[in-house]
């Protein structure tokens, strides 16, 4: 049965097709069949009826085409050819004029297109079955490329570390940028970020990794061993066997963490910079951090910056001596080298998690909307090298500006936040006299005067909130260990977790003590700490007496390696640092005040 | 009250502007003939710009002791202005300044002013201007740190702009171009413009210095 338009409900054909018939220059060989046969040969191959075409005539150039069909299409040897219509003739031209006339195939379907939102997701999770992952092996191989690239090309390691801060001058315009101690924190460094990932998402795509590559998270917070260093981190190969971009071997990471140490829940969790709601403030603890200028370090922390972030930095990098001047040490300690480790990136990915998660939350949670804090910009290079600025208002919604997101995004879109009206009115309680010097366990008494008894004993009121305030602290290095505070602590024996108000560190003191650095509170690092909590507990425990307050400061040694001994405060050795003033302020907000 | 409690050292220092203009000589040139206009000039120009630091003790004082505490902390920053006035003037009285004349005294301040703007001297103290003291709580130890804070604050911000003062100290001139001169220096201290533009500042007193040359 003939199938194809041409051919079908034609007699002869049909015929011919079925072995009853034949075409010949005397048979059939003028009418609509031969002009059929023509045109189907013509199908098969234009050029071969080149003087007369479909002229409806069985002459010597179509005798001459069946001929070639024949040895060509039909395979026939030249010596059998004979050179007339026969069935295997008239079938084949018959397929291959149906195969011509059937509709266009639709194009194969395009490449599945570039994922409209990168997911990061936390890299313990991608670790689970084996060291390595498509996502962190990728990420190696990326950061291996960057590090052959010259410090000169603005999609290199070196240079993408020195736009955070470098020792190294003259500085290049984008270098020296990162902002600390600031409202401008958060932003900056969410930015930084968001660049550095598509640099690293075109060298991994170059490197022929997976398309839809987005950095992955270390969340720290959580149960061993995911509050340990994660795995590709401490590898010392790729599974190819060659050697491992992720690994820093100590001195460049504190040798605790550097080989399975746990980082402590107390001093890992983010609880108290999410049980903040405001995200900035003239005066106390905020979440963001208070208004600044663009600086690289302004005086105050904001609580989400303190920790788990300053921390992190601190129990990663490790100890670093004095005399240091380099990155050949304790990396992430330095803001200097500190985006030199592979790690910093994983950290700072949680960080800017938990901004958004903390968003999530509502209750009145809210980024600032003042103009100076939204619309400041910043200068960054994207993957080609070309300088890019944005501002915080470009970098509010991950997904609808960034095209990313974390995996642990909740299910159900909070409600819009509640604006809380927010008006701070801080009121210095009492403070300390004389300026402390800490080397080791350091306790000092609050000094609350006369007139203010009755509002010192008023903190222990809902109406009011109370911070602790640890200010002008000085130190010509950051020593590397953290520090924690500890109120009215009967002695060192007592359970110092029901005193703890909380945990600071000297990340960024050598910035703020340079003089050419940007930067409006310098020297003189500031730490605040809500601490009505803490006060509960001491009314509680009978321990809430404007004479016998008192405030604790100590050294933390850095975890020590699995199975080594933990290190004293007295063998930690450590050059003192210098606190000029702790002060306990009130706190009354408006909306609180009954 | 709480929200500004320095209302009342802003009120001082518009009084100082109003008795300068007051006082002004019938050209309605001014110079600190005398060591009080020194004083009242100092109180004008320079209070200004150490507001934020004078918000600073009055928070971190106990509410018994704010005033106190903002009088002696402005008192010892007035007194770093009052000491380099001292020395100034006497010293123009030992020297024979009256024979050069004063636009050429303009000029060559207003120069002296433009290369300070480019040295790291001066950027550095401008960087530092809310370092602070750390100021104990009550007693004779909050009253010394309140002056130390002061005295610190003062000489910082002598070391940052003391070519425009000693301009303003030694040549007459109108009211209007000392308004100029303490808003120029009023942006540098207090202005995120112009902690940023401190060397292309420069430039500005290069001008100022080719008109004053050339007009006078």
């Amino acid at each position: 049965m003939l199938t194809s338009q041409l051919f079908q409900g034609d007699a002869v054909l049909q015929a011919i097709a079925d072995d009853n018939d034949r075409m010949s220059r005397r048979r059939h060989g003028r009418g609509e069949a031969a002009r059929k046969i023509q045109t189907a040969l013509l199908t098969w191959n234009p050029g071969v009826l080149p003087r007369f075409g479909a002229d409806g005539k069985y002459g010597d150039e179509t005798a001459a085409a069946v001929r070639r069909f024949k040895i060509e299409e039909l395979g026939v040897a030249p010596a059998d050819v004979i050179d007339d219509v026969g069935p295997r003739t008239v079938n084949r031209l018959d397929e291959i004029q149906a195969a011509a006339e059937a509709p266009t195939p639709p194009p194969p379907p395009p490449p599945p297109p570039a994922p409209t939102t990168f997911i990061r997701r936390d890299v313990w999770t991608l670790q689970s079955a084996a060291p390595w992952d498509p996502i962190t092996e990728a990420y190696a191989r990326a950061v291996r490329t960057m590090q052959a690239r010259p410090a000169s090309d603005p999609t290199s390691w070196e240079f993408q570390a020195a736009m955070h801060a470098t020792f190294t001058t003259p500085a290049n315009p984008l270098w020296n940028g990162c902002q600390h101690a600031s409202w401008f924190f958060l932003p900056w460094h969410r930015m930084y970020l968001f660049f550095f990932e598509k640099i690293v998402r075109a060298a991994v795509i170059a490197n022929g990794g997976p398309a839809d590559f987005a950095l992955p998270y270390w969340n720290y917070d959580q149960p061993n061993p995911r509050n340990t260093l994660p795995q590709p981190f401490r590898e010392a190969t790729l599974p190819d066997g060659t050697p491992n971009p992720l690994l820093q071997a100590a001195p460049l990471r504190d040798p605790g963490i550097a080989t399975g140490a746990e980082l402590p829940s107390v001093r890992t969790s983010s609880t108290r910079a999410m049980n903040s709601t405001v995200f900035t403030a003239p005066a106390g603890p905020t979440f963001g951090g208070p208004a600044s200028a663009p600086s690289n370090l302004d005086g105050g922390f904001g609580l989400l910056e303190s920790q788990p972030h300053n921390i992190v930095h601190v129990l990663v990098g490790g100890r670093r001596p004095d005399s240091a001047t380099d990155c050949s040490l304790a990396r992430m300690t330095e803001p200097r080298c500190a985006a030199l480790d592979p790690i910093f990136w994983l950290h700072h990915a949680n960080i800017d998690r938990l901004w958004n998660r903390w968003l999530d939350l509502g209750g009145g949670r809210a980024n600032p909307t003042d103009a100076a804090w939204l619309n400041q910009r910043f200068s960054f290079a994207d993957e080609n090298g070309a300088t890019v600025q944005l501002s915080a208002s470009d970098v509010l919604d991950t997904v609808a500006q960034l095209q990313y997101e974390y995996d642990d995004r909740p299910a159900v879109t909070p409600a819009p936040p509640i604006v809380v009206p927010v008006a701070p009115r801080a009121e210095l309680i009492g403070a300390t006299e004389d300026a402390v010097a800490v080397a080791e366990r350091v306790t000092v008494p609050l000094l609350i005067p006369e007139s203010n008894r009755s509002r010192f004993m008023d903190l222990a009121r809902d109406v009011s909130g109370a911070f602790l305030s640890i200010e002008n602290i000085e130190a010509t290095h950051n020593p590397g260990v953290v520090f924690d505070v500890l109120l009215n602590q009967p002695d060192a024996d007592a359970d110092p977790r029901r005193f703890l108000v909380g945990t600071f560190t000297l990340f960024g003191v050598e910035l703020m003590n340079n003089p050419d650095f940007v930067h409006e509170g310098a020297p003189g690092m500031n730490h605040q700490f809500d601490i009505a909590d803490v006060i509960s507990g001491l009314l509680a425990m009978d321990l809430w007496n404007p004479d016998t307050i008192t405030v604790t400061i100590e050294p933390v040694p850095p975890p020590a390696p699995p199975g080594e001994r933990q290190q004293t405060v007295e063998e930690l050795g450590i050059e003192p640092i210098h606190v000029g003033r702790i002060a306990l302020f009130a706190m009354e907000r408006d909306d609180l005040v009954s | 009250m709480n929200r500004h409690p320095q209302w009342w050292v802003v009120t001082v220092a518009a009084a100082a502007w109003i008795a300068l203009a007051a006082t002004g000589t019938h050209a309605g040139h001014h110079a600190p003939s005398s060591y009080t206009a020194w004083i009242l000039m100092s109180v004008a120009t320079a209070v200004p710009m150490t507001l934020p630091a004078v918000r600073h003790v009055y928070h971190n004082s106990i509410r018994v002791r704010r005033q106190r505490a903002t009088v002696v902390y402005l008192v010892a920053y007035t007194m770093v202005w009052a000491a380099f006035g001292a020395a100034v003037l006497g010293l123009a009285a030992l020297l024979p300044l009256h024979i050069v004349a004063p636009p050429a005294i303009a000029v060559t301040l207003l120069i002296v002013a433009g290369v300070w703007q480019l040295t790291r001297t001066k950027t550095r103290a401008l960087h530092a201007c809310r370092r602070t003291v750390s100021l104990p709580p009550q007693g004779r130890r909050a009253d010394v740190a309140c002056a130390r804070f002061g005295l610190m604050q003062g000489r910082r911000c002598l070391v940052s702009c003391w070519p425009l003062m000693l301009l303003m100290a030694l040549v007459p001139m109108h009211l209007a171009a000392m308004v100029v001169l303490a808003a120029f220096m009023y942006a540098e201290e207090r202005t995120r413009l112009g902690r940023e533009m401190v060397r292309q500042a420069s430039a500005l007193l290069a001008v100022a210095a080719i008109g004053v040359a050339a007009f006078t």
